[in-house]
């Protein structure tokens, strides 16, 4: 093969633009931090990066939803808790009230108690976060109950949430599970100390008491049951979430030392092919003939 | 046989190395002259001359006259030029494909945290907060502003799109013009090349433009050469005359009103359409009007069934006012993609989305969570896959096209620069031997100078005897 002085020029040329290249593309991995700029330059790992954050930013969602159900659960829970010691309260005073070594006077003062506990259960069943009531159903801007006297205002629909693709789970108690029993106790107890029956009051009303003690304790211990699966659900999430985050940094990131290492190693090929070029297509006969 | 022939041949012998360091000198002017081809004298004796006799000679026979410059010779393999153009078409049609690929990865940006995906993302998941809080109306807000976003990335990607489809269509003319241009200097040279090759010379620097515009033909178009016997070369593309002998066909463009006048390439004189296999034109029609067409078309498909599925969806549920058979999307297409009037509307449009999936339910998510499983459900491709899968999809055979291409690129491209080495190495002028050649004409120069010398000394001695 004949060659010519301005062939060995392109070639070098040619070597010279690719060794640049290459530490171009070197160097840009290493200034973004990233491996993958565009589809083409991995589209299997370009496709998984998309698919992964894709699952890590649902189940960042899926967190943020199991901690709003965990939140609510947690406030009707400890409603309910104090539904059961305002009840144990009036239970007490449900029995002394039904001794019949009482006056109708210190009937009254017990009945006075009892409407006042009657109140605080009112406030307890209109417990709200952020402005929504907990114990409405779905209707979450109608107060369940105005006073211990009226009717549920709310329905009877369950409030539900995404937990994990295609699987929901009710949080939510509709207030007139609960309430309603309650209310309609305290009410017989009111009443069963105004007209002084007290035998109505040690039976019947003593038993609807401890009804509704029963269902607010079973609701409860419903709820508390929900919390320990949203709770695995939580940890199965934040676990998978590390382990796919360390996945796309792996496709993604670069590996620092290593291009480094490979970025030294092109500049070494690119120095050399400098210096060889610079000797290589400089004399030629010219030089030698005088 | 006279004393004379010898100082003849001399003087034949300065003409001829002269010449030869004429044609040195060229190939030195030229050696960084783009398509020059080198060439050389070739030197060949002249007729010799035969000692008259009857029958058989005593003396020796045919006596040599001396030298002279019978040719001067272009070194040009035609066949590698041949194979040079056919590869340089296909590399040419690769490079535009890639390059136009390329800029369709752009335009798309993935993988990253600003594209359709994550758009696709923060949509599904505004709607699964709207699940957990319905009633709120910065939820509900949250939920419009991010379906304007995806509405957004939908029109600007189908925009893009729209612009790089038109600025292909402008290359395309660009084109066009060029082989007109070309087509044109070449019938021209090709009148002047058969002119000169009538009268017995060889037109070399002539012969060079011309192979100089047939290089810049072929990477533009494929393109087949002929040379015929009156040395002018023949151009086809396709099948179809573009130069022939001292002529050449126009092209045309004809923007299609059915096409929204983007341009077809015709034949000026027929009216057929251009023909082409390779070259950059054939690159640029395959971008244009496949590449980027397809993903037009893609494109247009997410959105159409995303606004469907989503609408039929939407319409089954109640908004906070209690309406219902609402559309949340507008549009038919990605172009045309857009948040209903009803609910971008100021005053009650938040109202209107249908988180609940009965009357009367504020606190109701279970039509968000409907809505945000639209995402999450095949609802492409048979109803296999979801959006962000077919979304995924296309990216990644996005990328595998353009990786292809940019291998075929690569490839076509070393052959090329093979091709063009062993041109080079036929054709290039090398300093080196220009050099040596000055030197060995330089000093058969000499030697000629010296043989007249002789010659002349010579007859000086006889000059003498007659004084």
């Amino acid at each position: 093969m004949r060659l010519t002085s301005n062939m060995m020029v392109k070639n070098l040329m040619r070597n010279l633009n690719n060794n640049y290249k290459k530490m171009d593309r070197l160097s840009n991995e290493l200034s973004t931090g990233r491996k993958i700029m565009q589809p083409s330059d991995d589209p299997v790992a370009s496709l998984r990066s998309m698919q992964l954050q894709t699952v890590i930013h649902q189940n960042e969602q899926y967190i943020k939803n199991i901690d709003q159900a965990i939140d609510w659960i947690d406030t009707s829970e400890s409603a309910l808790d104090e539904v059961n010691s305002v009840l144990l309260r009036g239970r007490e005073l449900a029995i002394y009230g039904a001794s019949d070594t009482l006056d109708q006077e210190q009937r009254d003062s017990i009945r006075l108690e009892i409407e006042q506990l009657a109140e605080h259960l009112v406030q307890i069943s209109n417990t709200s976060i952020g402005g929504r009531f907990v114990f409405s159903g779905h209707k979450t801007t109608t107060k369940p109950y105005a006073d211990y006297n009226s009717a549920y205002q709310g329905d009877i629909n369950h409030l539900g949430v995404e937990i994990s693709k295609s699987v929901s789970i009710d949080y939510s108690i509709p207030g007139n599970s609960v309430f309603d029993q309650a209310f309609d106790a305290m009410r017989d107890m009111i009443n069963d100390l105004s007209t002084g029956n007290i035998t109505n009051l040690s039976t019947t009303t003593l038993n609807k008491i401890d009804e509704a003690s029963d269902i607010s304790l079973a609701m409860r211990s419903h709820l508390g049951s929900k919390v320990k699966r949203l709770e695995l659900a939580k940890n199965r999430f934040e676990d998978a979430n590390i382990k796919h985050t360390q996945l796309l940094t792996e496709l993604e990131n670069v590996d620092i030392a290593e291009t480094i290492m490979n970025f030294k190693n092109e500049e070494n090929v690119y120095r050399a092919s400098l210096s060889v070029g610079a000797r290589v297509i400089q004399p030629s006969l010219i030089d030698f003939l005088k | 046989m006279s004393g004379m022939m010898g100082l003849n041949i001399g003087v034949n012998a300065l003409k001829a190395h002269r010449r030869a360091l004429d044609v040195t000198a060229h190939n030195i002017a030229n050696a960084n002259t783009e398509g020059y081809t080198r060439q050389r004298a070739v030197l060949s004796t002249t007729i010799p001359y035969t000692l008259p006799s009857m029958n058989n000679r005593k003396e020796a026979g045919q006596v040599g006259t001396g030298v002279e410059v019978s040719q001067i010779l272009r070194l040009r393999n035609a066949f590698v030029d041949k194979r040079l153009h056919d590869n340089t078409s296909s590399k040419s049609e690769w490079e535009q494909r890639s390059n136009a690929l390329n800029e369709i990865e752009l335009i798309f940006g993935e993988p990253s945290d600003a594209g359709l995906r994550s758009s696709l993302d923060n949509f599904w998941s505004s709607l699964q907060e709207l699940q957990n809080s319905p009633e709120n109306s910065a939820v509900r807000a949250a939920v419009r502003q991010s379906a304007a976003s995806l509405t957004d990335i939908f029109s600007s990607l189908r925009g893009q799109l729209n612009d790089f489809r038109w600025s292909l269509d402008g290359h395309i003319k660009n084109k066009v013009g060029e082989i007109n241009s070309i087509s044109h200097r070449i019938a021209d040279l090709n009148q002047q090349i058969s002119q000169a090759s009538s009268k017995g010379d060889s037109p070399n620097d002539l012969l060079d433009k011309r192979d100089l515009l047939i290089d810049e033909l072929s990477k533009i178009v494929d393109i087949e050469v002929y040379v015929d016997s009156r040395s002018k070369a023949n151009v086809m593309i396709g099948g179809y005359s573009l130069v022939s002998g001292n002529t050449y066909n126009e092209l045309e463009i004809h923007s299609n009103s059915n096409r929204d006048g983007l341009v077809d390439i015709k034949w000026a004189k027929s009216g057929e359409y251009l023909k082409v296999q390779s070259g950059e034109i054939a690159g640029l029609l395959d971008a244009r009007d496949n590449k980027v067409a397809y993903y037009v078309n893609e494109l247009d498909t997410m959105a159409q069934v995303f606004i469907a599925k989503f609408n039929t969806i939407h319409q089954k549920g109640y908004g906070l006012d209690n309406s219902t058979g609402i559309s949340f999307f507008e549009g038919t297409n990605a172009s045309n993609i857009k948040v209903s009037d009803a609910i971008m509307d100021e005053i009650n449009g938040l109202n209107k989305i249908a988180a609940a999936s009965q009357l009367d339910s504020v606190g109701d998510g279970s039509n968000a969570l409907n809505l945000s499983q639209v995402m999450q459900n095949g609802v492409l491709n048979g109803n296999n896959s979801t959006m962000g899968d077919y979304w995924g999809g296309i990216i990644s055979s996005l990328g595998i096209d353009t990786q292809r291409s940019k291998g075929m690129t690569d490839n076509f491209d070393s052959i090329t620069q093979q091709l063009e080495q062993q041109r080079a190495s036929l054709s290039g002028v090398s300093l080196d031997e220009e050099m040596a050649n000055i030197i060995v004409f330089q000093q058969a120069y000499n030697a000629a100078a010296k043989l007249i010398q002789t010659q002349s000394e010579m007859m000086d001695v006889l000059n003498g005897i007659l004084r």
